[in-house]
């Protein structure tokens, strides 16, 4: 069940306007949802756009406490905090909030040490699929056939499915969600907030200026991303997989939108042939038999 | 702190600490960057509130649920997703872009 | 009964032990670490005492050195006192955190067992602290198993500073002494309590008071972060030998002296400089000279960083000559102490007879004979 949206009007604003983000930056819509559903957090944020959108020193847009960590520390600098706030005995929620580079890269060993401890972090992670702070670089996290500064001719690998090696970890809850429907992800934000352990929420962030969009259709890429089967919604408690109900009828590959639909408003997937299209198609459908097997 | 060393008095200066504070426009005032202004026809707002939720810098202000909206034009940069997300009422959205 | 609990205990104990001994003894509220050969001993010992309930911490078993550096970082911000430690690929692998403690000012307290780089080895020598040496850390080089509990518990007392805040290394030669077992005398609790109060943090990740620590900074933020731990530095030097003072006072046997000088300075032939065991070495080879009618004195900076200039010059100033002797190199130009050293001869306009030599890379054994033969060497060539 969704959130009420006067519950989402009372909470404080963690994300002050006025900062470096791009017009219609995805990730703002994220943060700005995600963080406010929590009581009392501490952000740990590594390099990424998080670590540039907040604007110069000594001015910062998060209006909430936070530790600017090197891209491979994000989860265990919150694993300091998170055993530090417990043994000092204040009641505190302790944040992991990374970009694709910080979670399916450089800081992949960080967050499994994390995972394996069961630390008591909430780790987000905004997926623009690829390295936006620095310019637009690839990532694994890149879809297959997207143009980036260093894949010009289109990315030639598959995405990396950053979940299921999560899952693998048996931690108490995973999600995926969606900017797109910014109520849903609150809502999980707050049933993740309910759990102890490590909780990771895998975010679809839209980014205009590195996927070459619009920023006026940022929330609708992310509905798009849904509806196409591109980016399902989906929760993993205690092992067990359940698709959302945004997400559950796009099982069907029938029912889902051409993903030409989703492609064709982003210039990042411009110069992509029919035949890139069919893998980028397989590679979408495998990832959702493999999720299916989690069911 | 001071401390004397050999009759000499010496001031020992504080750490100068890594601490940025909460800022309200903390970039500036980044409406400066708006080409485009959206702009607000009341008698098409159905109270929704899909444009407070999507708005990514929360410049699209709510003063209590059951009020009607109203834009920060001090920081809006005009990026158009309110206008995107507006459903509107019989298709008349309730914002529109207009040029600055 | 509680006056026998006020009396110190002493005890046969490795220099890894020392260490452990020393952070039970200060308290500390998270220990982050990874092992590595020399240090696991420290580990081990910790983990141990943590198990056993017999020291009140989290104890974080990270899967890397540089998580164990972010783990304290992020547990320093929190509000806690934090110790990890670490050895050779170690420090090099938690890299990047140890400038990041050092340059946004994280109090933390890490002992290193100093231990040869690649190839793979597991002998002392000093150059995994070396490469740290401009990292905004203190450095300390302690010489046997007692300095290495004394220091580690002032090195608390250092860190946290409000005047200095910023984090301390303690080096201890690897398996030299942190596997060679000694008599070491332990102070008791209430004592080490006494010297070195709760931690007191000067800012903390608070949900009541946000900041953002370390955020994106302009040129202007850096150079007055800059700036501020130089001075920093400064009030280190004026602040460690009285925080030694205080320690020797309450506590016992350490001494504020930032460099120990060993033998008779008076009617001196020749001063030998030295880092940590070959300090204590060099020691045994005055002696040795003596027998020969040499007189020589040995100079020991325990502390490395902030370097101890102005002690280190009104002492050179006593003798016609000097032996520096470095357990590292910076390749392309010479042992590092000795570097510092002729720098400071250059600046004071100290008129010298300079001899450096590098020793033990490696592991390789450096002995009070071969020493004394050095000596002997300098003088047989005038």
């Amino acid at each position: 069940m969704n959130v009420k949206i006067p519950e989402m009007m009372n909470r404080p604003e963690v994300l002050l306007r006025g900062n470096f983000a791009c017009a219609g930056c995805g990730l703002s819509i994220a943060y700005k949802t995600a963080i406010s559903a929590l009581n009392r957090p501490i952000v740990v944020i590594p390099a990424c756009c998080a670590s540039v959108i907040q604007s110069l020193h000594p001015n910062v847009t998060y209006n909430v406490p936070t530790l600017n960590i090197a891209f491979a520390a994000h989860a265990s600098a919150a694993s300091g905090i998170a055993r530090a706030k417990k043994m000092r005995g204040e009641d505190t929620t302790t944040v992991v909030w990374s970009g694709d580079g910080g979670t399916y890269d450089i800081g992949l060993a960080t967050w499994s040490g994390a995972a394996e401890r069961n630390e008591n972090i909430i780790h987000f992670c905004y997926d623009n699929g690829f390295y936006s702070n620095t310019g637009a670089q690839r990532s694994s996290a890149t879809p297959r056939g997207a143009v980036t500064t260093t894949t010009p001719g289109g990315k030639r690998e598959k995405r990396k499915s950053v979940v299921r090696i999560m899952a693998a970890h048996d931690i108490p809850y995973i999600a995926t969600a969606s900017i797109g429907y910014p109520r849903d992800l609150y809502t999980k934000v707050k049933k993740a907030s309910l759990i102890e352990g490590y909780r990771f929420i895998l975010i679809d962030a839209p980014c205009p200026t590195g996927w070459n969009s619009d920023p006026a259709i940022t929330p609708e890429l992310g509905e798009l991303s849904v509806k196409t089967g591109f980016f399902p919604l989906y929760e993993i408690e205690e092992g067990k997989l359940t698709f959302s109900k945004r997400s559950i009828r796009y099982k069907d590959p029938a029912n889902r939108l051409p993903v030409e639909n989703y492609l064709e408003k982003q210039g990042r997937f411009k110069s992509m042939t029919s035949d890139q299209i069919k893998l980028l198609t397989d590679d979408l459908q495998h990832e959702w038999d493999m999720l299916s097997r989690l069911e | 702190m001071k401390v004397i060393i050999l009759n000499e008095e010496i001031e020992l200066k504080d750490p100068v600490l890594p601490l940025g504070r909460p800022t309200l426009g903390s970039a500036g005032e980044t409406g400066d960057w708006r080409t485009y202004r959206p702009k607000f026809i009341e008698e098409n707002c159905i109270k929704c509130y899909k444009c407070w939720l999507s708005c990514p810098e929360g410049t699209i202000r709510v003063d209590a649920h059951g009020e009607y909206p109203y834009i920060d034009y001090v920081y809006c940069k005009g990026c158009g997703v309110c206008v995107h997300v507006c459903p509107g009422r019989k298709k008349q959205k309730a914002l529109e872009m207009t040029p600055e | 009964m509680v006056q026998s609990l006020e009396k110190p205990q002493i005890k046969l104990m490795t220099g890894a032990e020392a260490v452990a001994t020393a952070a039970k003894l200060s308290r500390p509220q998270v220990i982050a670490a990874y092992p590595i050969t020399p240090q696991t001993k420290i580990v081990e010992t910790l983990s141990g005492m943590v198990t056993r309930g017999e020291i009140d911490t989290e104890y974080i078993n990270v899967e890397s050195e540089h998580s164990a550096m972010g783990a304290v970082i992020g547990a320093s911000l929190a509000g806690t006192r934090t110790f990890t430690a670490t050895s050779s690929h170690g420090l090099l692998y938690m890299g990047e955190l140890v400038w990041w403690a050092g340059m946004t000012r994280i109090p933390v307290v890490m002992p290193v067992v100093n231990r040869s780089l690649n190839p793979w080895n597991i002998w002392p020598d000093h150059q995994d602290a070396m490469a740290f040496r401009d990292a905004g850390w203190i450095q300390f080089y302690a010489k046997n198993n007692q300095e290495v509990l004394d220091l580690t518990i002032c090195a608390f007392k250092i860190a946290e500073h409000h005047k200095i805040w910023m984090p301390v290394m303690v080096c201890l030669d690897g398996f030299i002494l942190s596997h060679t077992s000694a008599q070491v005398e332990i102070p008791p609790q209430t004592k080490v309590d006494d010297f070195l109060p709760p931690f007191k943090p000067l800012a903390m990740l608070d949900p009541d008071d946000p900041f953002a620590h370390g955020s994106l900074t302009d040129s202007k933020g850096i150079w007055e972060q800059r700036m501020s731990l130089i001075d920093g530095f400064n009030n280190a030097c004026i602040l460690i030998p009285q925080i030694l003072t205080e320690y020797t006072e309450k506590i016992g046997r350490l001494g504020n002296y930032m460099i120990e000088v060993t033998g008779d300075i008076k009617g001196a032939e020749c001063a030998i400089i030295a880092l940590g065991t070959m300090g204590e070495e060099a020691e045994q080879a005055i002696e040795l000279l003596s027998e020969k009618n040499i007189k020589a004195v040995v100079f020991r900076p325990r502390v490395f960083r902030p370097f101890p200039k102005k002690e280190l010059i009104s002492l050179i100033r006593q003798v016609p000559r000097l032996l520096v002797i470095d357990r590292a190199v910076s390749f392309g130009n010479a042992g590092q102490l000795a570097i510092e050293i002729q720098a400071e001869l250059y600046a004071h306009e100290v008129s010298v007879e300079f001899h450096q030599i590098i020793k033990g890379l490696g592991g390789m054994d450096v002995n009070y004979a071969d020493i004394a033969a050095e000596v002997e060497k300098i003088l047989k060539e005038e």
